[in-house]
């Protein structure tokens, strides 16, 4: 019983973790702007990030060693010091994003101007990493994030042609007016949106710092399994929202409270409280997820002891780059920079930078001396291979394609 | 993955197997990685160099690169270890118990010369913010 | 002698043909014993080869087979060259004598 209790909630919380600042941002705005003819890169995208954090928890599981760790010890130091200074940078400008987010969050509620609330949400989530149990924060925030199933109920309640919806999801057409480049560029955002590279540092040292075992391996699953896809339907219960009320009208959205419009007119008040709740506890969430990411690639890199599994003072420069991460991202956020911006390219430089994390854990879930037995299967390894080279694919049309498309506008 | 307890005779890859690995303390804390290696060569013509050291720190991380960036990190370490003059961290051979997926030692972290930086860090910044040490879990 | 001055350099004949690049060092435990208790590990030889991506990956030492599609691009049996060849070290290069070809 205790089980079935556990499995349930680490199903909940991986579904209400899922959705962050960029789904918000990638999956409104695309509904908007072509309706449902990109779905299919939101699927690709979660199996993607289905696929990717299997391996990175199993690995964690049966190693104790979280995905950065591996990248140095596979790439070596030179190579491994690149792929840091990739990784740090876009988990920076993710976090960045999400401290925007919460604080623009909190404007739709009290109409304070959202540079004012930056400052308080960035002490809030280092409070909050300094002081609450792992645990407790990833599950709090997760099962609040659950707010989001608002969004589906909006879906539901605008009464669509189903059959219509589903009609142009499976038939991806480029609306007339749009390139294809700018279609194929957002793609990149929304597959970024779905897999990205913080939610796996996350994932992978979570299972470590909860010491899972190989015991633990079907809770892994049943998370990653089920969790992630079901909070892949509220990224595309944002992607119908948008697409039923904005498409028709040609009108873009570019900021958070477009984005809980359709909510609002679908089902009021109520509904606008519950999508706020959702977006606060989503982006508050995603902050202290990036944040701790960026403590753990770069602790992570050098063998500095990491985790909150510790007292503060026996990881302390973990801690200290997590601070000085914060900070950064509150300094910056202040700046006025537009939130929605970074939010964007965050997620389009993290969908070219994965495959950078995502083939060194290729590797060593293939590596029989570490894994034994559990090394990848064939069935998983051809799934995998082809999403590697996916991965390879998009991260070379990243940036011609941001060139191009002069991102996305 | 684990020879018998002396090991006698098990083939090691250095580049594979000690490069860029994490070490460990008796008490399961990390204590950084592996940045190089040092080899003694005995006198006796035909003897085979002996490993003698793990070598970690910025300073070891430093020459492991090379080129610019290599530079860049020896220069950072000279100037944060402008006070001392000890020579860039060495942990004895002798000191390692088991060679795994991590390299364990026979010593507690506060007893090995690499981790100064995080006891430093920990007196210096950590220890003055309250509740550092409270226990999270 | 550090391990970093070894990997990366080149590895030439005594003849002038150029074996390739150190990817790896074979140590095998089996010196003195050590104050731990344990046999000492010593160099017995460097693994030589062309392309230096991916040494540390387990492809070339073999204890990673898969997938597929990356064991194809990455496998490369790796040269053993006896470290009792080695005839001179510089920063550069490492002179040895094989006599004559073949391992």
């Amino acid at each position: 019983m205790k089980r079935i209790f556990g499995v349930t909630l680490g199903i909940l919380t991986a579904m209400g973790g899922f959705v962050d600042i960029g789904d918000l941002v990638a999956n409104s705005e695309t509904g908007a702007r072509f309706g449902m003819s990109l779905a299919w890169a939101v699927l690709l995208g979660v199996v993607g990030i289905v696929v990717y954090a299997e391996m990175a928890g199993r690995v964690a599981s049966v190693t104790k060693r979280a995905t950065f760790d591996l990248v140095r010890e596979r790439l070596g130091a030179r190579a491994g010091l690149l792929n840091l200074g990739a990784s740090f940078f876009i988990t920076m400008l993710t976090l960045i994003a999400e401290v925007a987010g919460v604080a623009l969050a909190v404007q739709l509620v009290v109409d304070v101007n959202y540079l004012l609330w930056i400052p308080l949400v960035g002490f809030a989530v280092w409070l909050v990493i300094w002081r609450v149990k792992f645990s407790t924060l990833e599950t709090v925030f997760g099962l609040m994030g659950l707010a989001m199933i608002v969004v589906v109920v909006t879906v539901v309640q605008l009464d669509p042609s189903w059959s219509q919806l589903w009609h142009h999801a499976s038939h991806p057409t480029v609306p007339s007016g749009e390139g294809h480049p700018t279609y194929f560029y957002y793609a990149i955002a929304l597959f970024g949106a779905a897999m990205t590279p913080y939610e796996v540092f996350f994932f992978s040292s979570g299972a470590v710092e909860e010491k899972w075992t190989r015991r633990d391996l079907v809770l892994n699953r049943a998370n990653v399994y089920l969790g992630f896809p079901l909070g892949g339907l509220l990224s595309l219960g944002l992607m119908a929202g948008a697409a039923l009320v904005f498409h028709p009208l040609g009108v873009g959205v570019d900021n958070l409270s477009q984005v809980a419009l359709p909510t609002s007119v679908a089902l009021g008040k109520v509904g606008l409280a519950f999508v706020i709740v959702g977006f606060v506890a989503c982006t508050f969430g995603a902050a202290l997820e990036t944040s701790l990411s960026c403590g753990y690639t770069v602790s992570q890199y050098f063998g500095w002891q990491w985790g909150k599994l510790v007292r503060p003072r026996e990881a302390s420069r973990f801690h200290l780059v997590v601070l000085m991460s914060i900070f950064v991202a509150v300094v910056v956020g202040v700046t006025a920079v537009d939130p929605i911006k970074v939010t964007e390219y965050s997620i389009v430089l993290s969908a070219a930078a994965l495959p950078l994390t995502y083939f060194p854990i290729l590797v060593v879930a293939n590596d029989r001396t570490y894994m034994g037995d559990d090394v990848n299967g064939p069935v998983k390894n051809t799934i995998a291979s082809f999403y590697m080279v996916l991965l390879v694919v998009v991260a070379l049309a990243t940036i011609p394609l941001m060139i191009a498309t002069k991102a996305g506008s | 993955m684990s020879a018998a307890t002396s090991g006698a005779g098990r083939r090691v890859w250095a580049v594979l197997e000690l490069l860029d690995r994490q070490l460990v303390d008796r008490n399961g804390h990390l204590v950084g990685k592996i940045d190089d290696l040092e080899f003694e060569i005995d006198d006796d013509p035909g003897a085979l160099p002996r490993v003698s050291a793990l070598l970690s720190g910025l300073g070891a991380l430093a020459s492991h690169i090379g080129g610019d960036a290599g530079r860049a990190l020896a220069a950072t370490e000279r100037r944060l270890a402008a006070a001392r003059d000890r020579q860039p961290s060495r942990i004895d051979i002798a000191l390692v118990q088991e060679i795994a997926s991590s390299v364990e030692l026979d010593a507690a972290r506060d007893d090995i010369d690499t981790n100064r930086a995080e006891r430093w860090t920990r007196d210096v910044i950590i220890d003055k913010i309250p509740g550092a040490g409270h226990v999270a879990e | 002698m550090l391990l970093s001055e070894l990997v990366g350099s080149r590895v030439v004949t005594a003849e002038g043909d150029d074996l390739g690049r150190v990817h790896d060092l074979v140590l095998v435990q089996d010196g003195p014993m050590g104050a731990n208790g344990r046999a000492g590990l010593r160099l017995h030889a460097l693994a030589v080869g062309r392309r230096s991506f991916g040494a540390q990956l387990g492809y070339a030492q073999g204890s990673v087979r898969g997938p597929w599609i990356l064991r194809k691009l990455l496998h490369r049996s790796a040269r053993l060259v006896p470290w009792s060849s080695v005839v001179h070290r510089d920063d550069e290069h490492i002179v040895v004598d094989i006599g004559g070809r073949g391992d």
